[in-house]
């Protein structure tokens, strides 16, 4: 999809959305959520059968400035108290000899997916492209992939519904307007919880249910359609590298033939399909033999 | 490098607990009742409360279950959407099960006296089993937790299901029932507890050869942030002081009720310090 397509398609939805109250969003909504699941993965095309998507991430490239955090959050509309795409740091050592490392993280996609097994009503799936696809119209938000999940990256949404944009509180006291002051100001009629990109690629996907739990899904969305995930595209240090690792030349096969790659907690057997290469931080030792 | 930018939440909470103890409690009481009622005439009179509560707490448990779900409205996809590989999956077809004989054996044998019974309970046995035991297997399903991680966590369940029923038993016993019959309860009671102390010192065996995580799971429950609850509660108060009880020879009613009250608050703090304890320590 070129960008003028997408500019029209986004012109289309901000046309219809101040206009859709929630209860015809829930009736579109509840519609889509009838259609077939394996008529809804076929939807976007089906491109990414046969891959094995993966992500590189260039822990020398990044700099740490959270960017990917930011897009994914913008991109995803990922509630408060988430981070589809997350960081781990570290901080040693104490002035000035200091060590910081920084990795981020984001759901594996494991190839032995902890979480599809545990999952009961198999809302947890592995889909084409070796995406853990996760179906928000099925899952019924026990919370067993969550805990199954060796690296917490199972959210659970919070049991209200998501009201950022009908909250009354100014983010700053006597300074800023509140979210729902914004709202009323730009005449937008805001359904909570409503993610339209997800619609794309899992009709009745796009509104946030509830007490379900999320995740990451390589933006399943953008990556049909020909695009790549969005943390990778907003990248400004280039640090992730996005790509089928069936195909021995793409960017992603090329870097883990050349540098050896770790993944996160490996001994547990999951193989995730996000790896690491080089290292934050660079060589840093007194040039000395040693001695004994 | 544990410092995420934003921590988890323990998806599975108190609630949690609570299910484990009461589907536990619930397995126990039937497991006991049905024993009582077939293989040890004598003991009828002690099972017969037993079996009456099993199915309502087990009701309790579930509904518990149910409104911890995020959309407890959509339970009914447990049903629909069986995934084999699900521990939990499973569980709703032992639990199912377990509740329609826990239901019919307690009513037919008040309507029709305990022969006629016999049928829901004896199938209901494997059921009540498997019921007391997959809540271990569930938690075995998460290969990142230490202390969820071990194929012990079955057994252990199950055991913990069996003492609580066996104490609740005691405590619901019909008054002016035979001190025999409750002596007799007492000890199996007692070797319940013995047996599973047995088993958290074979799990400590494998927590202590599990390498720096196995070691510091074991550290925090034997001197850690969790050693109040681990060794007073559940080993000391939950444990150690029934069983002396229990093995005096002439355990006053009173004392041995106390004892049975005390089984239960130590399954409790097992539950808890599995479930809980189990996705702290990490």
């Amino acid at each position: 999809m070129n960008n003028d397509e997408r500019d029209g398609k986004l012109a289309a939805a901000k046309a219809v959305g101040p206009k859709m109250t929630r209860r015809t969003f829930m009736k579109t909504g509840l519609a889509a959520a009838a259609v077939p699941a394996a008529a809804a993965a076929g939807g976007g095309g089906s491109s990414l059968k046969g891959k094995r998507l993966a992500m590189v991430i260039d822990l020398q490239r990044c700099t740490g400035c959270g960017a990917c955090m930011v897009s994914c959050k913008s991109e995803n509309n990922v509630q408060a108290g988430a981070a589809w795409s997350g960081r781990m740091t570290k901080t040693e050592g104490t002035f000035p000899n200091v060590r910081y490392e920084y990795v981020p993280t984001l759901c594996n996609q494991c190839e032995n997916a902890p979480c599809v097994r545990a999952c009961p009503t198999r809302a947890m799936v592995k889909g084409d492209g070796g995406i853990t696809e996760h179906w928000p119209t099925k899952c019924i938000g026990c919370g067993t992939c969550a805990v199954a999940c060796p690296y917490q990256e199972i959210w659970r949404n919070p049991p209200a519904p998501h009201r950022f944009w009908r909250d009354r509180a100014a983010v700053l006291p006597n300074c800023t307007a509140s979210p729902e002051e914004l709202s009323k100001h730009v005449g937008a009629n805001v359904i909570p919880h409503y993610n339209p990109d997800k619609e794309r690629s899992a009709p009745g996907a796009g509104l946030r249910y509830k007490g379900i739990v999320e995740k990451c899904n390589f933006c399943d969305h953008r990556v049909r359609e020909g695009e790549l995930p969005f943390c990778v595209e907003s990248c400004p240090a280039n640090a992730r590298i996005f790509g089928d690792l069936n195909d021995p030349d793409s960017a992603a096969s090329r870097l883990l033939k050349r540098y050896r790659a770790w993944r996160r907690k490996e001994h547990l057997g999951t193989e995730p399909r996000v790896y690491y290469i080089r290292d934050f931080n660079r060589g840093r030792f007194p040039a000395t033999k040693g001695g004994v | 490098m544990p410092d995420y930018a934003i921590a988890q939440e323990s998806a599975y909470d108190l609630s949690i607990v609570i299910y484990f103890f009461l589907g536990g409690l619930s397995a126990g009481a039937f497991l006991f009742a049905v024993a009582a009622t077939y293989w040890k005439e004598g003991l009828r009179p002690l099972g017969r409360n037993a079996a009456l509560l099993s199915p309502a707490i087990l009701a309790v448990g579930l509904f518990v279950l149910w409104i911890h779900l995020g959309q407890p409205f959509r339970a009914w996809r447990l049903v629909f959407g069986f995934n084999p590989t699900s521990m939990l999956s499973w569980g709703v077809v032992f639990l199912n099960v377990f509740f329609v004989c826990g239901v019919l054996f307690p009513a037919l044998m008040l309507w029709r006296g305990p022969e006629a019974a016999r049928a829901p309970a004896y199938a209901g046995v494997p059921f009540a089993i498997l019921s007391g035991a997959y809540t271990g297997a569930l938690l075995m399903q998460a290969p990142g937790l230490t202390l969820w991680h071990n194929s012990l966590l079955p057994v252990l369940f199950l055991n913990g299901g069996l003492i609580s029923g066996v104490a609740l038993a005691i405590l619901v016993a019909p008054k002016g029932s035979d001190e025999k019959l409750l002596r007799m309860a007492g000890l199996i009671l007692m070797w319940l507890i013995v047996l599973e102390v047995g088993f958290i010192a074979v799990k400590f065996v494998s927590l202590a050869n599990g390498g720096s995580k196995g070691r510091a799971v074991a550290r925090a429950l034997l001197a850690g942030e969790f050693a109040p609850l681990f060794l007073g509660v559940e080993i000391f108060a939950g444990a150690a002081v029934p069983v002396a009880v229990l093995a005096v020879r002439r355990t006053p009613p009173a004392a041995r009720s106390a004892a049975a009250v005390l089984a239960l608050v130590g399954v409790f703090a097992m539950r808890y310090l599995v479930v809980i304890g189990g996705q702290v320590i990490q």
